[in-house]
């Protein structure tokens, strides 16, 4: 589903020149939960950013479903996200002239396709916010704009769902609805879902997690692995 | 933690015979609570003793079945309703804690990433099983396990604050 | 479905105060500019018009080098069988039957033709029909005289005539407004032809024959032909020309509309672009979202494109109503001022519209090029995540911009009449110079002034350097042009003056139907306080060609001595010598033509097409210089001209010119054609220019307006970008007053660098214009100090007024919302 190999990613400042990535190997099944944990500065974001193809990469390679999208122009990157991926930030990135229902139907607007007005419904349904569609973001409480944005990542159907820290600014109760509905979806869609965050708690919920540092991928567990609890006791929190 | 007070719970509901009685105990708390059978009929004994419950007779497959009586119901209310404070020392590792600083242990460090490990062991099992607990609508379980959760993220803070501070 | 008209509507009316004021300017200017291209389309085609009344269907005309000849004259010189249409005309003069003490108002110029149902003659008929025999009189007559349809006027030691039909002013005859008016102009009438010459006993005498040629391809043979037959004879013919240049100077006036009309768009224009760039820049979270979410440029385009389209869709909409109804009022002013007459005209409206709307929806697309761009580029990440990227590329250009902005100006400097507008390019470009330095004098009067709420405005000017640059670059526009306007208004009339009294020749011109013989100049010498009498020539009608051969008429004037000559000043002359007669030519009639100085001109004269020798140009106030002048040897020998039918007088004393006036009446009555006075002419080309004065400062008040929203628009902005950091100032202790203090000070201080500036470009203006030969304004370099004063005070009165409004709205941020605001 997704292949990272030999990723670097270089910034420049005024005066020198940084190293956020310096050389990754990752890959992800397809229908895989995967974690990407790590202190502050060490890349997770930033692959993720990659992933979308909201970047350019300095060296290596990137494959969704066998296409390597290093390769590709930034217009057809986009085309590929409107297509392929579903995106949840932390701080929920709603636009605030749309309501909640043309935010969650932007995406499609995007891709030039129609709206089925029971798909948004169900969306709806799962997010549990019948009744929200006409209020405009800045009408709701943090929980119910993340969870907006979540059925906003959902709408186009994409296969891979990059969250970066999508509880970050909610409180613990919110951000635990908010996992269960990720976990919930997870279930009954099998999308692939690609997750950076702080949080032991979201971390919990992956099949898989990753942990980054310093650019380079440090180590990864898989949840039946015997030393799961040892490995995130160690680096979280 | 009282047996005995959710035993009278379940035969409030409806009258039930000893074997039910361990399956309803576990199934209330989703398995999480093995209990033998002994201690199922230890407490039943007491119960009876103490008039909470009766024996008004068999089932056809001629098992003693209980029921809650009046002073038992009344002992259930009165429990229900007393507050449960939260004593300093409950916490075993607080104590283990004191301790090793009492006999200037030297290896509290370790002490302390065990006893993480523990709690994120715990975190994962208590999540994992809300996972299946959001499909299963099981409303009731799932808060117990938020406030569960709720405690070990807290324990998790206070074990990373003392570990920072036994550098 | 997301209808993305909808979202773009909520997008445009997000800021409703915003996007109000930016409507009103977009409106406003879209208004300037459409009542200027219908002032001046409806002008040019009056003038048009009325040309085409006066000259009539004709091809061609045949005169005399007297003011009469015999009909029998012209037997044996047209083909019968190649004319298609033929009029005689004689023109005399006489006068109405007509209770009053002053003989002066009776005076009656009669135009007697043959024929006028061929259509040769055009006329604009109001009432009657002009194909009866009968007399035909103007609108303007019959009120003064009373008269109707089937009345009967009596003419002086003539006879009477039944009214046929009244026609409106502006064809070949008019009448004047009033009594008073009627002092120094004759009524003008149209008589049969017959019946004039039976009334003068002039039996067989004509002054004019126009006549029309069957379809024949080249026209020029033709004359050549008839010039040829008419060759040694005192009879000649010429085309008939449209060409309205000799009496009007109008061109300075179309350059005076463009000018407020480009300028006017010109600012509107940066109004919606400071509107649109801050759009954008607040937005570029909300476009980076839209683009992780898979918008692409174009669908950024597409979006920001359909908000400008608002604009510019309501814009023109609003903005072509008002044009309309300002373009009826600045019609009517310019009517009032210039033709002096009352004259039907209709409203040009059509080609404005559609120039006016073209401009109108494209302009705000233009305005919002460089935001688009930017919006387009938004860096996804960057905007997304606030990593503080600088958005502003002007910031970054700031060398750039100001090369850029002195190879403008360096460009506005050379002497054309258009390409000074890169001067203004220029100055917007350089701006944040000005503003820098004008900054470093300013800062310490603001501070002392508002205190630390002056300081505070000093920062935030900083803060949005470029949007408050170009909103002061607005108003510095405004006001300089104001200023260049002004000067040019206050040293118009002047200049006029001495012109026509430099040029004029004397206090009083008398033509005369018969030649000035040494007998009539001797009795006029005879008459008091009489210092100079000499006679010249005039020969009307003389046609040319101009170097895009376009056909072209003007007068030429006879004159005797080139030094001691008192009717034009010479220009510039070229040393050079032809075997070629000279002629010096005036310098509108040469830029007209297309030549230089020392080239060869043909001319269609009395004598034929003839070569002539442009040995200079000259101005004079006569025809504003449309005009040649050829020595009076020349007009004689070689012009075929022998007679001199204009007289020039000059009085020792100015009170004695109504004695001398009724002595010339008493000695030549009815002989005399027209008297022109010097005085008068005066006091009438002042009194155009006075008219225009009022409407070329109710339109400069306009554009100054629109500046001034400029600066409320932009402190809004300011305002709204500050929202948190005012409130946080209110929190913290700043008063309402000082926060209100603070943004007016920030105003002030853009409208004190508009007005300096402006002041300084203004004056730049005026000494270009002074010194410029291609201005079609002629003015002298003077700072006008009135206007100056005027523009400084209401440049800072517009601007307290502009900052009112924003000042009042941030005072009134409440404390908390600013606080929480995201």
């Amino acid at each position: 589903m997704i292949q990272v190999k030999g990723l670097q990613k270089n910034y420049k400042t005024a005066t020198e020149e940084i190293s956020i990535l310096k050389g990754v190997d990752f890959s992800v099944e397809e229908g895989e939960f995967v974690c990407i944990i790590g202190p502050s500065g060490s890349g997770k974001t930033t692959l993720l950013h990659l992933l979308a193809g909201l970047d350019t990469i300095s060296t290596g390679t990137i494959e969704l479903d066998g296409v390597d999208i290093t390769t590709k122009s930034e217009k057809e990157r986009t085309i590929l996200r409107r297509k392929k991926i579903g995106l949840i930030f932390q701080n929920y990135q709603l636009l605030p002239t749309l309501t909640v229902y043309e935010n969650i139907i932007f995406p499609l607007h995007a891709d030039g396709k129609k709206v089925t007005p029971d798909k948004v419904l169900q969306l709806l349904q799962d997010v549990d916010l019948v009744g929200y569609e006409k209020r405009f973001p800045s009408e709701l409480s943090g929980g119910q704009q993340q969870r907006v944005a979540i059925a906003r990542a959902l709408i186009h159907e994409p296969s891979i769902l990059l969250a970066d820290e999508p509880t970050g600014n909610l409180d613990r109760q919110r951000a635990s609805d908010i996992l269960d509905l990720l976990a919930r979806l997870h279930q009954e869609r099998k999308q692939t879902i690609v997750m950076v965050t702080h949080d032991m708690f979201a971390a919990g919920y992956a099949d898989r997690i990753v942990l980054f540092k310093d650019g380079v991928m440090e180590a990864e567990v898989k949840r039946e692995d015997e030393d799961y609890a040892k490995f995130l006791s160690r680096f979280m929190a | 933690m009282s047996v005995k007070h959710s035993l009278l719970a379940l035969l409030y509901e409806k009258p039930r015979h000893g074997y039910e009685l361990k399956t309803g105990f576990e199934e209330m708390v989703q398995g999480m609570w093995p209990l033998n059978a002994g201690q199922v009929y230890t407490t039943l004994d007491r119960l009876e003793r103490d008039r909470l419950v009766e024996t008004p007779g068999h089932d056809k497959k001629d098992r003693k079945l209980y029921t809650i009586t009046d002073a038992g119901k009344e002992e259930l209310w009165d429990w229900l309703e007393q507050p449960v404070g939260r004593s300093l020392f409950k916490d075993e590792f607080y104590f283990k804690f004191l301790c090793a600083n009492h006999v200037s242990y030297e290896n509290k460090q370790v002490m302390i990433r065990n006893q993480k490990e523990t709690i994120i062991k715990d975190i994962l099992h208590l999540t994992h099983l809300k996972k299946q607990m959001t499909s299963s609508h099981n409303v009731t379980m799932k808060m117990l396990i938020e406030g569960a959760l709720l405690h070990l993220e807290a324990d998790v803070k206070w074990l990373d604050m003392i570990a920072e501070m036994n550098n | 479905m997301l209808s993305s008209f909808r979202v773009s509507w909520r997008n445009v009316t997000r800021h409703k105060k915003r996007f109000f004021f930016t409507l009103v300017a977009v409106v406003l200017g879209i208004a300037v500019m459409t009542s200027m291209l219908i002032a001046k389309e409806t002008f040019f085609n009056l003038m048009d018009e009325q040309e085409q009344l006066t000259a009539g269907n004709a091809d061609f005309r045949i005169k005399g080098n007297e003011r009469f000849f015999s009909e029998s004259e012209l037997d044996g010189v047209l083909e019968k069988d190649e004319l298609a249409g033929e009029v005689r005309i004689l023109t005399k003069r006489g006068f109405v039957d007509m209770d009053t003490e002053y003989p002066e108002q009776t005076t009656v110029r009669f135009i007697g033709i043959s024929n006028l149902q061929n259509g040769l003659i055009e006329l604009p008929v109001k009432e009657g029909d002009i194909t009866e025999e009968g007399l035909i009189i103007t609108e303007n007559a019959a009120d003064l005289w009373n008269k109707n349809l089937g009345d009967k006027v009596m003419f002086q030691g003539m006879g009477s005539l039944t009214i046929t039909a009244i026609v409106n002013e502006g064809g070949i005859i008019n009448s004047p407004e009033s009594m008073d008016e009627a002092l120094f102009r004759d009524f003008g009438v149209i008589v049969p032809l017959k019946v004039l010459q039976g009334w003068t006993g002039m039996n067989n005498q004509i002054s004019e024959y126009r006549f029309n040629v069957k379809n024949v391809l080249d026209k020029s043979q033709l004359l050549s032909s008839y010039q040829l037959k008419l060759e040694d004879t005192n009879l000649f013919v010429q085309p008939i020309v449209l060409d309205t240049q000799q009496y009007n100077d109008i061109e300075g006036m179309y350059f005076v509309f463009d000018l407020i009309a480009i300028l006017s768009i010109f600012i509107s224009a940066f109004i919606a672009f400071n509107m649109i760039n801050t759009s954008i820049v607040e937005r570029k979270k909300e476009i980076s979202i839209m683009k992780s979410l898979g918008y692409t440029k174009g669908n950024v385009f597409k979006l920001v494109l359909k908000e400008v389209g608002f604009l510019a869709v309501l814009g023109t909409l609003f903005g072509l109503g008002i044009g309309i109804w300002l373009g009826f009022v600045v019609q009517d002013m310019l009517i009032t001022a210039i033709v002096t007459q009352d004259i039907v005209h209709h409203v040009e409206i059509i080609t404005p519209l559609i120039t006016a709307s073209l401009v109108g929806l494209i302009f705000p697309f233009i305005a919002a090029a460089l935001p688009l761009y930017k919006a387009a580029n938004t860096p996804i990440l960057e905007a997304m995540f606030n990593k503080n990227v600088s958005f502003s590329t002007l910031n970054k250009l700031h060398i750039p911009r100001i090369i850029l902005g002195v190879i403008c100006t360096g460009i506005g400097l050379i002497d054309n009449v258009w390409v000074f507008l890169f001067l203004f390019v220029g100055l917007v470009l350089l701006f944040p110079l000005w503003m820098k330095i004008v900054q470093f004098v300013l800062s310490p009067i603001l501070e002392r002034i508002f205190g630390f709420s002056g300081k505070q405005a000093v920062r935030s000017i900083h803060q949005f350097v470029n949007r408050n640059a170009n909103t002061a670059a607005m108003l510095a526009i405004g006001v300089s042009l104001a200023l260049f306007m002004s000067a040019a208004l206050k040293s118009l009339p002047e200049g006029m003056e001495d012109d026509i009294r430099e040029t004029f020749g004397g206090d009083i011109i008398i033509e005369k139907e018969t030649p000035w013989t040494d007998t009539d100049i001797q009795r006029v010498n005879g008459l008091a306080d009489i210092s100079e009498v000499y006679s010249y020539a005039e020969i009307p009608n003389v046609t040319w060609h101009t170097q895009r051969n376009a056909i072209r008429e003007f007068s030429i004037i006879s004159f005797s001595d080139l030094d001691g000559e008192n009717m034009f000043n010479v220009i510039e002359k070229t040393d050079k010598n032809s075997e070629y007669p000279s002629i010096y030519v005036g310098e509108r009639a040469l830029q007209e033509w297309g030549g230089y100085i020392g080239d060869l001109i043909t001319l269609n004269t009395p004598a034929g097409e003839g070569r002539f020798f442009v040995k200079g140009t000259v101005e004079t106030s006569h025809y504003t210089s449309y005009v040649g002048f050829v020595e009076e040897a020349v007009v004689r020998d070689i012009l075929n001209w022998p007679w001199n039918y204009h007289l020039v007088v000059d009085v020792a004393e100015e009170d004695s010119i109504p004695i001398i006036l009724s002595g010339l009446d008493n000695i030549f009555g009815e002989t005399i054609v027209y008297v022109d006075v010097m005085s008068s002419t005066i006091e009438q080309a002042k009194s155009g220019i006075t008219g225009m004065n009022d409407l070329m400062q109710g339109l400069l008040l306009l554009v100054i307006a629109i500046s001034a929203i400029g600066i409320s628009n932009t402190l809004f902005m300011n305002t709204l970008e500050r929202t948190r950091e005012l409130g946080t100032m209110r929190a913290l202790g700043f008063t309402k007053w000082q926060v209100r203090f603070m943004i007016m000070a920030e105003g002030l201080f853009i409208g004190i660098t508009g007005v300096i500036v402006g002041t300084l470009y203004g004056i730049l203006v005026v000494y270009l214009n002074a010194i410029s030969k291609q201005a079609p304004m002629f003015l002298s370099f003077s700072i006008p100090w009135t206007s100056l004063a005027l523009a400084m005070a209401g440049g800072i009165a517009f601007t307290l007024i502009a900052s009112w409004l924003p000042s009042n709205s941030a005072s009134r941020i409440p404390i908390k919302a600013a606080i929480n605001y995201e």
